[in-house]
C-alpha cells in the first residue's frame, strides 16, 4: 500500500516541463471522498454551490429540475442556510430522461410555485444537472418559452449544475457567475460607479478597497451580495467598469463587456504585504492616479509583526478550503518567517510563480491533493502547530485551527491584517486553554 | 403536478441506500458520478461516514467519458487506486449519468473482475428511485456474491435484514438489535462478509424494514429459511414514547415512516387504544402483505395533504420536515424523525436519544 501522495516543491520544480503530476489532477484518478473534500468536491457543495449561488439574484427563487439525488443535500444546506423557502424541485423520472417531457412542464410548475410563495418572486432561476447536460438541453430556450407562457410575470434565468464539466472551459462555478449577471441591461453609464465581481456575498465592511476607490472618485461601489432588491441589482448595469476579484468571474466580466460594453480590470487577493502594495500601485497607475496607501500598509505591517511575535517558531499547514489561494498564503507565511510544512491544493499553471518563489524559502514543502485516493493512507507523520482551513484541520486534528473561510470576504491590506490578528488571537486562546488545563491537572 | 416539490426537498435516493448497505464491509465503493453524487451520499445520507475511514470514491466522470463511454479509463483509475488500498470487493453504485448513457454494468463487472481479481458488485441505481430500492438491489448483489450455499449446519443465529442508519433510529441501532435479539447478526450494521457467507446458518431472518423483504423472500424460496417482520425496541424506550404520545392522539392517526417501523408503532398504539383508527402511509415501499385496509403508498408531495384531508386524519406522526407539506391543516403533528427525509437535521447519536426526542408535538 502506498503512503498518501505528495510532491515537494523541489521535485515539482525539477521537472523540466513543469507538468502538474497526474496524482494532483482530479480527472486522472478516482476521487477520494472525505470530510476534507465536502466543501468543494461538488458544484452543489457546502457554502456557495451552484444552487445557493444562483439565489444571489435578489427576489429570486430556484426551481431545480433534476433526478431526486441532485437536490438531496439541499434538505440540510437550505435549512441551515435559511433559504429552503426559496428552493423548489421538479423531480425527473426515467421517462423524462427518454422523452424530455419534464422540460415542457416547467411553465406549469412555475405557475403552481408562484401560487404558494408568500412573497411573490420577480425572478425564477432554473437549474439543470448532468442528465440534461448529456441530453443537450437548450435551457436558454426553455427559459424564454417559460417567460412567454407566464406573460412576462417573472424573469426566468438559466443555471447549470454540471459536475461533468468541472475541468472544462466553463465549469459550474464559472457558469453560475455569468448567470447571476445575465439580467443586467445597458443603462446610462455612471462614471462614479464600479462593480466588484467575484463573490456571492460581499467584501468585509472595513476593507480599504472601498476607500481607495472613493479616493479616485468611484464613490458608488456595487456588489451583488449587497443587493436586497431587484431594482438595486439592476443598478449594476450602469457601472463604469467591473473589477474582477476572483478569477472565476472573468467569464462573467467578458460577457458584460460584450453585451453592455462594460470594461473590466482585475485584482488578485493576496496576503504578501509587498505584493498588495505593488498591485494597488500598478492599478492606480493604469488609471492614471495614485492611492493613499500608507495608513493601511502600516496597520497590516503592525498586525504581521504581532503575529510574528506571538507565533514565533511555529509551523503551519495551509488547506484548500480558505479565503485565498493556499499557495500564495503559504508564500506569505514563509515570507513572514514561519515554517510552512504542507499545502493542500489543486494546483494549476497559474500557481507556478508562487511555486517558484516558495522554492526559495522551503523546497521541502509538500503539496497534497485531498482528492487523491492515496489520502486514505494519510498517516499524519508531520507535527504542525497551526492549520489554516477546515480541510487542513481534518488532516492535522491536533493543530490549532483557523478556518479562515467566512462568507464575508477578506481582501487587500485589511484582509491580511484580519488574517494575522485572527491567527494570533486563536493561538493565544489555545495557549491560554492549554495552560489552564495544565493548572487543573496539577 | 407530477414530480413537483413545493414544500419538502428530495428524500435519500437509491444510490445512498445502496451505499448504506455496503458501507461497512471493507469494499471499495465507487459512486459512478462526476463528483456531486458522492458528496450527497457521504455528506448527507451516511451518518457513519464522518467517523470512519471509508473507501468511498467518485468515478470522477467527465463529459467526454460519458459521451465516449471510456470504460477503459475507469478501469485504469480503479486499478491504480487498488494499489493504494486493500479492498475485499468493488461496489459500483450507479447514478443518473451511467443511467442516461446506458452503461453496461455486466460488462464492467466482467472486465474489472478479470483485471482486479476481486468480486465486483454492480448496483444499478439511477438516482431517481428512493433509498429503499437501492438497498434492495445492494442486498441482492451482496448475497449473490458472498452467500456460501454449502453451509447447512444451523447455529444459534438470527439474520437481521433491512437495517441501516437510513431505516433505523440511530447509528447504534445495530448494537441495540443485537442486544434485543439473541444471536442477532445485523447485515450492514456491524457484521462482516464472513457473516454474509454464513447466512444460511441462521435459524431465521428478522426483517426490520421493507428493503430487506426481497432478499428474505429469496432466502426462504431458495433455501427454506423462514422470516418474520418486526422492529425490536427496548421496553423502557417503548413505554416512555407510548406514554408521551397517548394524550396527544386523536381518533384517526396517520403514521408516515418506513412501513415495518410504522407498523410496530401502530401495534403499540392499538395495545393502549384499541379503538383508534391508525393508518400507515409513506413515499417509500409499502409492501402489500404488510398493509392494512386504508394504508397507502404516496407518490406525490401533495398526496399527503390529500390523504389527511380526505380521511379526516387528526393526528400525524412523521418526520418534522413533512409537516411543511400540510399547509393549512390544523391537526396534531408529532415528531417521528426519519433519516432519509430530514437527514442530520433531526438525527441523534443513539436509539435512546431517538425515543426521547420522538413523539413531541411540532
Amino acid at each position: 500500500m502506498k503512503n498518501a501522495y505528495y510532491i515537494t516543491i523541489e521535485e515539482l520544480l525539477k521537472s523540466t516541463e513543469l507538468r502538474i503530476p497526474g496524482e494532483l489532477q482530479s480527472g486522472e484518478h478516482l476521487i477520494y471522498s472525505s470530510p476534507a473534500t465536502l466543501s468543494y468536491n461538488s458544484p452543489g457543495a457546502q457554502g456557495f454551490g451552484v444552487k445557493r449561488a444562483g439565489l444571489v439574484i435578489p427576489e429570486s427563487i430556484m426551481l431545480l429540475i433534476a433526478p431526486a439525488c441532485c437536490g438531496r443535500n439541499t434538505t440540510i444546506l437550505a435549512d441551515e442556510g435559511g433559504y429552503s423557502h426559496r428552493m423548489f424541485f421538479l423531480q425527473m423520472d426515467e421517462s423524462d430522461i427518454v422523452t424530455g417531457r419534464h422540460l415542457s412542464e416547467i411553465p406549469e410548475a412555475i405557475g403552481e410555485i408562484l401560487e404558494v410563495c408568500e412573497t411573490k418572486p420577480k425572478v425564477v432561476v432554473l437549474c439543470i444537472t448532468c442528465v440534461d447536460a448529456l441530453l443537450g438541453t437548450d435551457l436558454e430556450r426553455v427559459c424564454r418559452k417559460a417567460e412567454e407562457a407566464l406573460n412576462g410575470e417573472v424573469r426566468v434565468v438559466p443555471t447549470y449544475m454540471y459536475a461533468l464539466t468541472r475541468e472544462g472551459k466553463n465549469p459550474p462555478m464559472v457558469a453560475v457567475r455569468e448567470s447571476i449577471y445575465s439580467l443586467l441591461e445597458k443603462e446610462e453609464r455612471k462614471i462614479n460607479q464600479v462593480n466588484l465581481l467575484g463573490f456571492f456575498t460581499h467584501l468585509a465592511d472595513d476593507c480599504e478597497l472601498y476607500d481607495l476607490l472613493r479616493q479616485i472618485g468611484l464613490d458608488r461601489v456595487l456588489e451583488v451580495g449587497r443587493c436586497e432588491t431587484l431594482e438595486e441589482y439592476r443598478e449594476l448595469g450602469a457601472s463604469n467598469f467591473n473589477l474582477i476579484l476572483n478569477p472565476e468571474s472573468r467569464k462573467a466580466a467578458f460577457a458584460l463587456e460584450e453585451r453592455l460594453g462594460m470594461p473590466y480590470a482585475e485584482l488578485t487577493r493576496l496576503y504578501q504585504i509587498d505584493r498588495i502594495r505593488r498591485q494597488y500601485e500598478l492599478f492606480a497607475a493604469a488609471l492614471g492616479t495614485e492611492f493613499r496607501l500608507e495608513e493601511y500598509h502600516r496597520e497590516a505591517e503592525q498586525a504581521v509583526q504581532e503575529l510574528q511575535e506571538v507565533c514565533k517558531g511555529k509551523s503551519f499547514v495551509v488547506g484548500q478550503v480558505v479565503n485565498g489561494n493556499p499557495l500564495e498564503m503559504a508564500l506569505a507565511l514563509l515570507k513572514m518567517g514561519f515554517e510552512v510544512k504542507s499545502v493542500f491544493a489543486a494546483i494549476t499553471e497559474e500557481d507556478y510563480p508562487y511555486i517558484r518563489e516558495i522554492g526559495e524559502y522551503n523546497p521541502d514543502l509538500r503539496i497534497y491533493s485531498t482528492l487523491s485516493p492515496t489520502m486514505m493512507n494519510y498517516d499524519g507523520d508531520q507535527d504542525v502547530d497551526i492549520s489554516i482551513g477546515t480541510d487542513a484541520a481534518f488532516y492535522y486534528p491536533k493543530s490549532v485551527n483557523v478556518k479562515w473561510n467566512d462568507e464575508i470576504q477578506p481582501f487587500g491590506y485589511r484582509g491580511l491584517k484580519n488574517f494575522a490578528n485572527e491567527v494570533a488571537e486563536t493561538w493565544k486562546r489555545a495557549a491560554a486553554d492549554d495552560a489552564k488545563m495544565n493548572e487543573t491537572k496539577e | 403536478m407530477k414530480g413537483l416539490r413545493k414544500y419538502i426537498s428530495p428524500f435519500s435516493p437509491d444510490q445512498s441506500g445502496a451505499a448504506s448497505v455496503l458501507f461497512g464491509y471493507g469494499g471499495m465503493l465507487i459512486i459512478m458520478d462526476a463528483g456531486g453524487c458522492v458528496g450527497n451520499v457521504c455528506g448527507y445520507d451516511e451518518p457513519r461516514w464522518g467517523g470512519a475511514k471509508s473507501a468511498i470514491f467518485s468515478a470522477g466522470l467527465r463529459d467526454l467519458d460519458a459521451i465516449l463511454g471510456r470504460d477503459e479509463l475507469l478501469i485504469r483509475k480503479i486499478r491504480q487506486a487498488l494499489q493504494d488500498m486493500d479492498a475485499t470487493f468493488i461496489g459500483l453504485i450507479g447514478t443518473p449519468v451511467p443511467a442516461t448513457i446506458a452503461t453496461d454494468y455486466r460488462a464492467l463487472k466482467r472486465l474489472l473482475e478479470k483485471d482486479a481479481g476481486i468480486p465486483v458488485l454492480p448496483v444499478e441505481t439511477n438516482g431517481i428511485e428512493l433509498y429503499d430500492k437501492g438497498q434492495e438491489k445492494a442486498y441482492q448483489w451482496l448475497f449473490r456474491e458472498f452467500l456460501d450455499e454449502s453451509v447447512t449446519e444451523k447455529e444459534n443465529r438470527v439474520g437481521i435484514l433491512g437495517a441501516t442508519p437510513l431505516d433505523t433510529t440511530a447509528v447504534d441501532s445495530g448494537a441495540e438489535f443485537r442486544r434485543l435479539v439473541p444471536g442477532g447478526v445485523v447485515y450492514g450494521m456491524g457484521d462482516t462478509l464472513e457473516d454474509v457467507r454464513k447466512a444460511l446458518s441462521a435459524e431465521r431472518n428478522l426483517v426490520v424494514s421493507p428493503s430487506g423483504l426481497k432478499i428474505a423472500r429469496m432466502l426462504k424460496r431458495e433455501y427454506g429459511m423462514p422470516y418474520e417482520t418486526g422492529y425490536p425496541v427496548e421496553a423502557e424506550s417503548r413505554r416512555e414514547f407510548t406514554e408521551r404520545i397517548l394524550p396527544e392522539l386523536g381518533s384517526h392517526i396517520l403514521i408516515v415512516h418506513q412501513q415495518i417501523f410504522a407498523n410496530e408503532i401502530r401495534k403499540w398504539i392499538r395495545e393502549r387504544k384499541p379503538d383508534a383508527k391508525v393508518t400507515v402511509a409513506g413515499w417509500f415501499r409499502i409492501d402489500g402483505t404488510l398493509k392494512e385496509e386504508g394504508d397507502r403508498h404516496l407518490d406525490e408531495e401533495s398526496d399527503l395533504l390529500k390523504l389527511v384531508r380526505d380521511s379526516a386524519v387528526d393526528t400525524v406522526l412523521g418526520d418534522p420536515l413533512l409537516k411543511r407539506a400540510l399547509p393549512g391543516w390544523q391537526g396534531t403533528y408529532l415528531d417521528l424523525p426519519h433519516y432519509p427525509v430530514s437527514g442530520e437535521l433531526h438525527s441523534v447519536e443513539t436509539s435512546r436519544d431517538y425515543w426521547k426526542k420522538a413523539g413531541h408535538r411540532r
